[in-house]
């Protein structure tokens, strides 16, 4: 996390979305650990991060596990009562409605997830 | 409260549970931040109160921690409050 937060400093980008940006990434490496390397195997994560622009950031979270697409993954229903809802599945939905840009692709093996940042969105 | 302390605050409302609780109240005006694995322990826990026909309500949401729980849909799945005042009256109605 101090490692993108470097980024957030870089691209100028303001308190709340460098908040927003240690969230995207817990969201993004706990999944990975959960979905991508399950049974505790070991496995490798990179994260890189890049300025565009001034004021954007762009980060980008690679595994070598099980291909999984988040964005394909089939968001949680927020308009649930307590009563309805599941316990977890909330992690996507941030993810999705946090990042102002999220794209994947699976390339020789790797799961490979870009998000942006932007300080104004 | 994130994937490393979220567990400690879900153990620490079960043992409030476990004295005979029925209903808690939970001041996040000092919370700063919560991931998914936070709001899993307050859905966990509020299940919980809600099986014994109590509540888990909650005040004083701030900032990045507010704006988690409107995404989320949680501020309609909760008893929602502005301060722990009105959180705590509204329990002797």
């Amino acid at each position: 996390m101090e490692f993108v937060q470097k980024g957030a400093l870089e691209a100028s980008l303001p308190e709340a979305r460098a908040s927003e940006l240690d969230l995207l990434i817990e969201e993004i490496f706990v999944n990975v650990c959960r979905y991508s390397y399950p049974d505790s195997a070991l496995g490798m994560v990179t994260v890189t991060y890049w300025i565009p622009a001034p004021g954007e950031l762009k980060v980008e979270v690679a595994d070598q596990g099980v291909e999984f697409n988040p964005l394909t993954a089939e968001p949680a229903d927020v308009t649930l009562d307590l009563k309805h809802r599941p316990i977890g599945g909330l992690g996507i939905v941030l993810v999705q409605q946090l990042a102002a840009s999220l794209a994947y692709r699976r390339e020789e093996g790797w799961n490979r997830l870009t998000f942006g940042i932007s300080a104004r969105s | 409260m994130d994937a490393e302390n979220a567990p400690q605050f879900e153990q620490e409302c079960n043992d409030r549970i476990a004295d005979g609780l029925t209903s808690l109240v939970v001041d996040a005006g000092e919370l700063v931040y919560v991931s998914s694995m936070g709001l899993r322990c307050f859905v966990a826990v509020a299940k919980t109160l809600q099986s014994k026909g109590g509540e888990l309500r909650i005040c004083s949401l701030q900032g990045l921690v507010n704006q988690v729980f409107e995404i989320t849909g949680l501020k309609r799945s909760f008893p929602v409050y502005e301060s722990l005042e009105s959180a705590l009256i509204s329990g002797q109605k």
